[in-house]
């Protein structure tokens, strides 16, 4: 692992992937300080600038994208009392009264140290974690994969906001969408209408950026995200040092958040939205002064910032082991891996071990590169946000998508699928249904089938075919976790009649 | 969704045995519960529940502008083919640009919003046929 390691950081230092890190935070930042758009959105929209790159290049450029959207959300909640990103909603709480009270550069510059430290943790934590957890999934047959995604599909099911019902249903759709195209065991091509440009199934990233940019377009365009006002600040000499020290003083504060989110990362389609409040109820319970909460106490602007850059890296732990994407922006990595002919598993770790490393190293990199570009360009980037004209961003973000839609695979009816399902997207969500467990069926679709027919064939030796999916280990926790997590939310309807409700619901993910 | 799985149910013809098991399943299960959130909807117990998206904070939603601005995206992705990546964005960007923008008989503004679309059309072309080596459709107008 050392010598990969090595080799990695060899590659991420050199001038291009830098330039490329430090390119891609910025973008990171300025789509996520724009409230309305997600980080799972700014991920997809940028992909095509990935197309012809190298594989190191390509998910490095994704990844600082993703680690600088997440931090950039702050710069909304904190300056116009808007989360930029879901996963910056717990930031307003304290951010908003300290911009208020005068002390925005204060939360500015906790926001940037707490983000830098979770994304360090959930860096370390990938490097640390992936590689057993790798070794691990070498044990796993075609049950094992079919257990996991059924696992996979419940644990979202049972944690996207509304209706359980809903996700479950809108993962069967997702799944449903999965098999259209050539069957992956026995080619039967199915669902295709008749139609010859179906046969190539829907691809990944077209559904991605359908439904996770067009209902984002048409929510702005019918709601508008222009007329914010941000509070003004201004750089004043010490509070930098003095605000620094102070964070990083806090190490239990800054230690659970990074375990809050990194493990909330872990869990497959749990994103920072989450992970941002739970570490700040946490924060919270465990303070001496808890009163303080709400007031403008910088101590929950580092809880929700530590947590919810602490997922970027966590999410990718499941993703580049199992092949589930941990959080939603993880999906669109995931398509890039399959884009760049990169099978996640312990392939990963053995033979493309140079492109992984790079990809894990330049996530912490861009950790780094946050924090002076955060401190030195926050203003630069308020202003430009709180200025940006809806009429240009609408039609900026449309010739995006259609850009990235078509330059896939060099089809036009690759571009009208992208809207067909922007629309179906937004009808979906305006009737309850979310869309992380659409991609996530979407995604484990294919693994799921694979192992449920394969299993199904070596189950041949059986008296009873499908025992094959029930004989090993493996397979009972994964059952008995897949259980859990689908009877959990009536559990908690049980609790919810029995005393007075209380929570908060969480959104569709970034 | 549950007319798209009643789709898919008359499209089933698969030439192997393995190639109905996992779709038919999923199928099966999925008509299930969409059936149970109907019925479920239908009910009294529904109004406990949390629905689906919060429209803004008047409680309105601008249809008239989601669906002109849709519109315009279709035929942008329709046009694509025909007149290519340039041409398209040119008059897409604008034409959306100058609708959100209140639709001003103002030369200024109609010039500006063409402007600006020029030179993000531009900068994309640039950037993605000169740079990154990404073909952009030329449209078969001008082949």
């Amino acid at each position: 692992m050392l010598a990969h390691l090595w080799m990695g950081l060899q590659n991420v230092l050199m001038v291009q992937n830098l330039l490329l890190i430090v390119a891609g935070t910025v973008s990171g930042m300025i789509m996520g300080a724009l409230p309305g758009l997600t980080a799972t959105m700014a991920v997809a929209l940028l992909v095509p600038f990935t197309y012809t790159m190298g594989p190191a290049s390509g998910l490095a450029l994704l990844g600082a994208i993703y680690m600088g959207c997440v931090y950039g959300g702050a710069f909304s909640a904190i300056l116009i009392n808007t989360p930029g990103t879901p996963s910056s909603i717990g930031t307003t709480f304290d951010g908003y009264p300290m911009a208020r009270q005068g002390r925005g550069e204060e939360a500015i510059v906790g926001a940037t140290v707490g983000s830098a430290v979770g994304g360090i943790f959930g860096v370390i934590a990938l490097i640390f974690l992936s590689p057993p957890l790798a070794d691990i999934a070498l044990r796993f047959g075609p049950a094992e994969y079919f257990w996991v995604g059924v696992f996979g599909l419940t644990i979202i099911s049972s944690l996207s906001a509304g209706s359980f019902l809903k996700g479950v249903a809108g993962a069967g759709f997702g799944v449903l969408v999965s098999t259209i195209g050539i069957a992956p065991i026995g080619g039967d091509v199915r669902f295709t209408f008749g139609s010859p440009a179906m046969q190539g199934g829907v691809d990944l990233i077209v559904i991605l950026i359908g439904l996770f940019c067009i209902p984002e377009v048409l929510t702005i365009v019918s709601k508008g995200i222009g007329g914010h006002v941000a509070v003004e600040y201004r750089r004043t000499k010490g509070v930098l040092w003095e605000t620094t020290k102070k964070v990083l003083a806090q190490r239990a504060n800054l230690l659970r958040s990074s375990v809050i989110g990194t493990f909330i990362g872990i869990l497959p389609g749990a994103g920072g939205n989450i992970a941002n409040l739970v570490s700040y109820n946490e924060a919270r319970r465990a303070s001496k002064t808890p009163e303080k909460f709400g007031t403008g106490f910088i101590d929950g602007v580092v809880a929700t910032e530590t947590a919810n850059n602490a997922v970027v890296g966590g999410g990718i732990i499941p993703l580049v082991t199992l092949g589930i994407p941990g959080a939603p922006p993880d999906a669109v990595i995931y398509g890039v891996l399959m884009l760049q002919g990169l099978h996640p598993g312990p392939e990963l770790f053995a033979e493309r071990a140079d492109i992984t490393y790079t990809f894990m190293l330049a996530l912490g990199v861009s950790a780094l590169v946050m924090i002076p570009i955060g401190i030195y360009g926050g203003r630069l980037l308020t202003q430009f946000v709180s200025k940006l004209p809806v009429r240009h961003l609408v039609p900026g973000i449309g010739i995006l998508t259609i850009v990235g839609s078509y330059a896939i695979r060099n089809n036009f009816t690759d571009v009208i699928l992208m809207l067909a399902f922007g629309v179906v997207g937004y009808a979906l969500r305006s009737l309850g249904f979310q869309a992380a467990p659409i991609v996530l069926g979407l995604i484990l679709g294919p693994i799921m089938e694979t192992g449920l027919v394969q299993a199904y064939l070596t189950g041949q030796a059986y008296s009873w075919p499908w025992l094959a999916l029930f004989v090993n280990p493996i397979s009972w926790i994964l059952i008995a976790m897949s259980l859990l997590s689908f009877l959990w939310p009536y559990f908690g309807s049980l609790k919810r009649m029995i005393r007075k409700p209380e929570g908060f619901g969480s959104g569709n993910g970034d | 969704m549950l007319a798209f799985v009643a789709a898919l149910w008359t499209q089933r013809d698969y030439m192997t045995p393995f190639g109905g098991i996992f779709p038919d399943i999923v199928m099966e299960i999925t008509a299930g519960i969409l059936v149970g959130t109907l019925v479920l909807s239908l009910t009294k117990y529904a109004t406990m529940k949390e629905g689906g998206e919060k429209t803004g904070a008047d409680g309105k939603t601008n249809w008239k502008d989601m669906a002109v601005v849709g519109g315009i995206l279709l035929a942008w992705a329709v046009l694509l083919r025909y007149l290519g990546f340039a041409l398209t964005g040119f008059l897409g960007f604008g034409t959306i640009s100058w609708y959100l923008g209140g639709m001003r008989r103002d030369l200024k503004d109609v010039g500006r919003c063409l402007l600006i679309g020029a030179a993000i059309v531009f900068l994309m072309v640039l950037v993605f046929r000169r740079l990154l080596e990404v073909p952009l459709p030329p449209g078969t107008l001008f082949e």
